[in-house]
């Protein structure tokens, strides 16, 4: 008997991971008009890079290299 | 929590730049529970910049799922534009229900959207799912660069003696959308996303 997970249709980007709750696109940057298919595409290029170990995941989102500093106090010295 | 709850809380902020880790921090403090990995990837720039997956995994049959969310963003992009991209892919992680994309019609229906020109979206017509996924880059960009420390550089800024480079440098965000925040419309665009509550 299948299980509810067998029986769900796979999921466009790439469904191995798991029960798919969202997902979610940032457009590139043509002017035009860029299918979804295309969107598709990218999608699933991505989730393989990671499903076959050529890229791997971090926890952090990447940091900015620019020193903090605080606003504040920069508009003082201007 | 809600998208305008991060966008206020940043929105008071005049340090620079805004670490999209305190972004998720802040989420999590908020009780927001998921198991998210930063995921940089090759793309195609011109077609797609990042994508959000989440999925929930059970251990063994019948237990809680355990939710898991990817964020992919493109190797190619300047580190200002990876920046923006996840912290846009992050909020959607409390994107709420009936703003999810689920199915694989929810989700080929988003893509489609998405593909479309901002100038040809129809957000009155089009429903929550894609409408979510283009507001969610307003709230990442006043989350990036915060109304209280765009007040302080305005006046400077009037006078000529900061340059939209000097802005967008010292918050790690994309000329093009530094430029944006800078007009005299983005106060009436944050206002009406923290009215949102989204």
């Amino acid at each position: 008997m299948m299980t509810n997970v067998e029986m769900r249709p796979p999921c466009p980007v790439g469904g191995s991971f798991g029960e798919t709750v969202n997902v979610k696109f940032f457009r590139g940057t043509r002017d035009d008009i860029i299918t979804a298919d295309e969107i598709l595409e990218q999608a699933k290029s991505a989730a393989i890079q990671k499903q076959t170990g050529q890229v791997s995941g971090s926890p952090e989102a990447p940091r900015s290299a620019h020193r903090s500093f605080n606003v504040l106090e920069l508009v003082k010295t201007l | 929590m809600r998208a305008s709850d991060i966008l206020g809380h940043f929105s008071a902020k005049v340090d620079a730049p805004v670490d999209v880790n305190d972004v998720l921090a802040f989420m999590r403090d908020g009780g927001v529970e998921c198991d998210v990995s930063f995921i940089e990837v090759e793309l195609d720039t011109e077609i797609l910049l990042g994508q959000y997956q989440k999925f929930y995994v059970r251990p063994v049959p019948y237990a809680d799922p355990e939710a898991y969310a990817n964020i992919y963003y493109a190797k190619q992009m300047t580190r200002d534009w990876q920046r923006l991209v996840c912290c846009k892919e992050l909020l959607h992680l409390i994107d709420r229900d009936g703003h999810k994309a689920t199915t694989p019609d929810q989700i080929r229906k988003n893509a489609e959207h998405i593909g479309l020109p901002i100038q040809l979206r129809d957000f009155d017509a089009q429903d929550p799912i894609a409408n979510t996924d283009t507001i969610a880059e307003f709230f990442a960009l006043g989350i990036l660069f915060p109304l209280a420390a765009r007040a302080a550089l305005m006046d400077p800024f009037k006078a000529g003696k900061l340059k939209i480079d000097d802005i967008a440098r010292f918050f790690d965000i994309p000329k093009q959308k530094a430029s944006f925040v800078m007009t005299p419309n983005w106060e009436s665009v944050h206002a009406n996303l923290m009215k949102m509550g989204l």
